[in-house]
C-alpha cells in the first residue's frame, strides 16, 4: 500500500517536472536559440561540413581557446586554387610564407623566416613532419593530397607545453579527413604553365558498420622558375609520388581507431650546389638535385572510460631515405605519445597530462663538401607535460600548463606558461598569456662541417657546428581580442611581445693559414651570439555578406630589436635579422557564388619589402582568381591565374648553401575534380 | 514522509537531467535542421515570388527552433514562420511534416497546387511523396530529393542543393 502510494507520488511528481522540462523545450532555452543564430549565417558549403555531434571528446572551438589560432577549412583550400601546402597558408595573419623556388619555401609565424626557418612545429594528425636535421619543415617532401585535408588548425605563439620544444613560435596541424569522410571514389586532375601536371585517385571503402578505409594515391610535376636576372632557367623541375591509406575504426562505443601509412618518393631539382674536390678543379659548380623516399606509418587509439576519462595513445614511425650529390642520409624516427584528460574530479579543475618519448636515429655518409659529425647518432627525448585548466568563475579561466623535457643534446628543459581567458558575454573575449619556450639545436648546428669555396673567390671556408650548443629561448607575453560583432562579421585579433635569448648566430672565428691545396681556410662556428625582441599585432576579419559571399582580410605587422655586436665578423646569418621579415602582410579574400554553379575567388596580397643579405627584395602585390563550375552534381572545373600582376617577382632568397632562389613566375592552371 | 518526498524529487531531477544530456546532441541536431531550412528558402525557387513563410505540422523538435527564423532576411525579403497546429497550406511555402501519417493524399496534392515544398526528417518520407527528407548519415545531415514531386508541385531546386543530395526519381 505504502509502496504504492510513493510509486503515486513519484510519477506525480515526475510529470510535473517533465512538463516543465518540455515547457523550456518549446520555448527553445537562449544558448540553443544563440547556437542556431550563429549557424545561419554559414554558407551552403560550410553548413553542409558540419557534423551533428562529436562522438567522444568536446572540441575545443578556436573561440574558446586562449591562444591565438587561426582554422583553414577544406572549403578555403578548395577555392583557394593552392596546390601545396604553404600557399594556403599565406591566408593566416602572423605567417610569414615566400616561396624560394618549385620546391622550397621558406615558412614561419612571427618573423625569423627562412629556408631552415626553426620555430615552427608542423605535425599531420598528430605525427610531426618537421625534420630534425633542420629544426624546419623540407616542404617539397611534404605532399600531401589537399583534398584530403579536412582543415589546418595554425597556433601562432608559443605551445610548448602541449607540443614540445620547437613549438615556439607557432604549431601548425594538418588534419585530414577521416576515413568515414571520404567513402566512394574521387579523381582529380589538373596543370598549367608552372604547375606542370597534378592529379590524384582516392577511393574509401566501408569495412563494416564502424570501419572505414580509404586510400589516396597522387603525383605532381613542376616547371622550373626564373634566376633573379630574370634571364636563365633555375632547373627546379622536378617530381613527387605519393601513396596515403587510412583506416578509421569506431571499436567499441568507448573505442577509436585509426591508422594511417604513407609513403611519398620525390625528385626534386634546383639544388645548385658545388663539389669541393682535393684536386683540380677545386670547386665545381652543379646542379645535382635531391631524391629520396619517405615513409611513416602511425596509429592513433582513443578510449573513454565511463567515468569520463580520455586516454590517448599515439604512435608514429617515419623513415626518411634521401641523397644529395655531397651527402646521403638515412634516418628513423620513432615517436610515442600518451596523454590522459582527467574528468572535473575538483571543483572547476580540468586537469590533462602526458608523456611522450622520441628515438631519432640517423647515418650520414659524409664527403669532404658536406658533413655530420658524427656520421650516425641517435637522439633520445623524453617529456612529460601536466596541463590544469581552472574555472575562475563562470567567465573567468584559467590555464596553467607545464612541460618538462630532457633531450640528448642540451639536458633538461622546461617550458611553462599561464594563460588567462576572459569571456564577459558572446560578443567579446579577451586572453592573455605568458609563456616560455625553448628551440632545441639541431643536427645541422650540432654536428655540421661544411667546406665550401666563398661564392665569386677562389678562397674557401669551413662552417663548424657546435656541440655545445644551447637551446634559444623565448619569454613571450601575449595578448588577444576576439570580437563577435554580428553573426555576419566577426574580428580577431592579437599583440606580442616576444623576449628570445641565447639565439643562434655564426660568425667567422679565426682563419687557417696556407693549407697547401686550399690556401687561407676562413673558419665559421655557430654558437647562442645574439639576443631578439620582437613585437607585433595581427588582425583577423571575416565578413559573411549574405550565403553567397564571403569576405576575409588578415594583416600582420612586425617590429624586431636586435642586440648584438655589431662589429663582429659575422657570417650572413638570417635566422636573427630583423630585414629578414617584412614589416607589413596584407591578404584579402573574396569568395562568391556567382550562381549556384558557378563561383568566382579573388585573392591579392601585400607584402612588404624585406632584404636578405643587404639585398632587397622589392615589395609586392599579387594577385590569384579563380573561376569553378558545376556542370554536374559530381563534377567540378576550375580555371586559376596565380600571380596576376606580374610576369614573375622574387620573394625570398636563399643564404647558406643549397637551393637556388628564384622569381616566382604568373601560372595559369585548369583543375577538374570528379566524384564517383 | 517530507524526506521521502525529497529524495523522490531529486531521483526525478536525476531522471530530467539525464533525458536532457540525452536531448545534447539531438538539439544540435535541430538546429541544423533549422539553419538547413533557411537555406531552402533561398535554394528552392517558387513559381510566383512571395515572402517565404515555413510551417510545421505535428510535433517535432524543431517547433523550439524555428522561431528564430522568424524576420531573417532571404535577397531582402522576410522569412515568416508558422506554428499553428493545423496550418493553413495555402499560406506556406515550405511545409515540415513531423511524421508519415501527416502525409496524406490530400495534403500532397494541396502542396502541388499551392506550389509547397513538403520536407520531413521521417524514414522513407521522401518514397512516399514527400520532397525532400532529411537523414542521418555518418553524424552528417544528408538530404534524400523526390525530384518527380519537387517538378509536379512547379518547384526548382538549386542544383547547389541537388549536388550534396541522394535523388530518387
Amino acid at each position: 500500500m505504502l509502496i504504492n502510494r510513493y510509486l503515486r507520488q513519484f510519477a506525480y511528481l515526475c510529470s510535473g517536472l517533465c512538463l516543465v522540462h518540455a515547457n523550456v523545450l518549446a520555448q527553445g532555452n537562449p544558448a540553443d536559440i544563440e547556437a542556431t543564430n550563429e549557424l545561419l549565417p554559414l554558407s551552403w558549403e560550410e553548413l553542409t561540413e558540419l557534423e551533428v555531434s562529436s562522438l567522444a571528446r568536446q572540441e575545443q572551438t578556436v573561440k574558446d581557446s586562449p591562444a591565438a589560432a587561426f582554422v583553414i577549412t577544406s572549403e578555403d583550400i578548395r577555392r583557394s586554387g593552392a596546390t601545396s601546402l604553404p600557399e594556403v597558408l599565406r591566408m593566416v595573419p602572423g605567417m610569414n610564407v615566400a616561396k624560394i623556388n618549385a620546391w622550397n619555401w621558406a615558412v614561419s609565424a612571427r618573423g625569423f623566416n627562412d629556408l631552415y626557418a626553426n620555430k615552427l612545429q608542423v605535425m599531420i594528425d598528430g605525427r610531426s613532419i618537421y625534420d630534425p636535421l633542420i629544426s624546419g619543415v623540407y616542404w617539397g617532401q611534404q605532399n600531401p593530397s589537399l583534398p584530403d585535408i579536412e582543415r589546418i588548425e595554425v597556433l601562432r605563439g608559443p605551445s610548448g607545453s602541449l607540443w614540445g620544444a620547437n613549438a615556439v613560435n607557432g604549431t601548425i596541424n594538418i588534419i585530414t579527413r577521416s576515413a568515414r569522410d571520404t567513402q566512394g571514389g574521387l579523381l582529380n586532375a589538373g596543370g598549367g604553365t608552372e604547375e606542370r601536371g597534378f592529379g590524384g585517385i582516392r577511393y574509401g571503402q566501408k569495412l563494416s558498420e564502424s570501419t572505414f578505409l580509404r586510400g589516396t594515391i597522387s603525383t605532381m610535376v613542376r616547371d622550373a622558375s626564373i634566376d633573379l636576372a630574370g634571364r636563365q632557367d633555375t632547373h627546379d623541375t622536378g617530381d613527387t609520388e605519393t601513396a596515403n591509406f587510412r583506416l578509421d575504426s569506431q571499436l567499441s562505443a568507448q573505442d577509436k581507431l585509426m591508422v594511417e601509412a604513407n609513403v611519398s618518393r620525390y625528385r626534386l631539382g634546383g639544388y645548385y650546389i658545388g663539389k669541393t674536390s682535393t684536386t683540380a678543379p677545386l670547386w665545381q659548380n652543379d646542379d645535382f638535385g635531391r631524391d629520396g623516399v619517405t615513409g611513416s606509418l602511425q596509429g592513433n587509439w582513443s578510449h573513454r572510460t565511463d567515468s569520463g576519462h580520455d586516454w590517448r595513445l599515439n604512435m608514429a614511425f617515419t623513415q626518411t631515405e634521401w641523397q644529395l650529390a655531397v651527402n646521403r642520409m638515412s634516418r628513423s624516427h620513432y615517436d610515442l605519445d600518451f596523454q590522459h584528460t582527467l574528468p572535473a574530479i575538483i571543483d572547476n579543475h580540468k586537469l590533462m597530462w602526458g608523456v611522450n618519448y622520441q628515438n631519432i636515429s640517423d647515418s650520414f655518409d659524409n664527403t669532404l663538401t658536406l658533413g655530420f659529425e658524427p656520421e650516425q647518432l641517435t637522439q633520445h627525448n623524453v617529456g612529460v607535460f601536466l596541463q590544469d585548466q581552472i574555472g575562475l568563475t563562470d567567465d573567468l579561466t584559467l590555464t596553467l600548463g607545464n612541460r618538462v623535457e630532457h633531450f640528448t643534446f642540451t639536458g633538461w628543459e622546461t617550458e611553462p606558461n599561464a594563460r588567462l581567458l576572459w569571456t564577459p558575454n558572446k560578443q567579446h573575449s579577451l586572453w592573455a598569456a605568458v609563456s616560455r619556450a625553448v628551440v632545441l639545436p639541431n643536427r645541422a648546428q650540432h654536428s655540421i662541417r661544411l667546406f665550401k669555396q666563398i661564392p665569386d673567390t677562389n678562397r674557401f671556408f669551413e662552417a663548424k657546428a657546435n656541440p655545445d650548443m644551447l637551446t634559444e629561448n623565448l619569454l613571450a607575453y601575449e595578448l588577444g581580442w576576439r570580437w563577435q560583432v554580428s553573426t555576419s562579421l566577426d574580428i580577431d585579433s592579437a599583440l606580442f611581445y616576444n623576449i628570445y635569448d641565447r639565439m643562434q648566430g655564426t660568425k667567422f672565428t679565426s682563419v687557417t693559414y696556407n693549407n697547401p691545396t686550399y690556401g687561407n681556410i676562413k673558419q665559421a662556428t655557430v654558437a647562442n651570439y645574439r639576443q631578439v625582441d620582437s613585437y607585433g599585432l595581427e588582425l583577423a576579419v571575416n565578413y559573411r555578406v549574405n550565403h553567397d559571399w564571403r569576405l576575409q582580410a588578415s594583416y600582420s605587422a612586425n617590429q624586431f630589436s636586435v642586440n648584438y655586436d655589431k662589429n663582429q665578423p659575422w657570417f650572413r646569418d638570417p635566422l636573427t635579422e630583423e630585414h629578414f621579415n617584412p614589416q607589413h602582410n596584407l591578404s584579402l579574400r573574396s569568395l562568391y557564388n556567382l550562381t549556384s554553379e558557378i563561383e568566382l575567388d579573388a585573392w591579392a596580397r601585400y607584402v612588404d619589402e624585406l632584404y636578405i643579405d643587404r639585398r632587397s627584395i622589392p615589395a609586392y602585390i599579387s594577385l590569384d582568381l579563380r573561376l569553378g563550375w558545376h556542370p554536374h552534381k559530381n563534377l567540378e572545373l576550375s580555371i586559376s591565374g596565380q600571380n596576376l600582376l606580374d610576369d614573375q617577382h622574387p620573394e625570398f632568397s636563399d643564404v647558406l648553401y643549397i637551393p637556388v632562389a628564384s622569381q616566382i613566375q604568373r601560372g595559369y592552371l585548369a583543375q577538374i575534380s570528379w566524384h564517383f | 514522509m517530507r524526506l521521502h518526498t525529497l529524495l523522490l524529487l531529486s531521483v526525478c531531477v536525476w531522471f530530467a537531467g539525464f533525458a536532457h544530456a540525452e536531448e545534447n546532441s539531438q538539439s544540435r541536431e535541430f538546429q541544423l535542421k533549422t539553419a538547413y531550412l533557411f537555406h531552402f528558402a533561398e535554394l528552392a525557387q517558387w513559381p510566383t515570388t512571395k515572402p517565404v513563410t515555413i510551417c510545421l505540422q505535428g510535433r517535432s523538435l524543431l517547433r523550439a527552433y524555428l522561431p528564430v527564423l522568424e524576420g531573417q532576411q532571404i535577397n531582402g525579403n522576410a522569412v515568416h514562420v508558422n506554428l499553428a497546429d493545423a496550418p493553413d497550406i495555402t499560406q506556406c511555402s515550405i511545409l515540415f511534416l513531423s511524421d508519415l501519417a501527416g502525409l496524406t493524399p490530400v495534403l500532397a496534392e494541396q502542396a502541388r497546387q499551392h506550389h509547397v515544398l513538403l520536407v520531413g526528417d521521417v524514414e522513407n518520407f521522401a518514397n512516399h511523396g514527400g520532397m525532400v527528407q532529411f537523414t542521418l548519415r555518418d553524424n552528417r545531415l544528408k538530404l534524400v530529393v523526390n525530384l518527380a514531386a519537387v517538378k509536379s508541385a512547379d518547384l526548382k531546386l538549386s542544383s547547389k542543393l541537388l549536388r550534396m543530395a541522394e535523388i530518387i526519381e
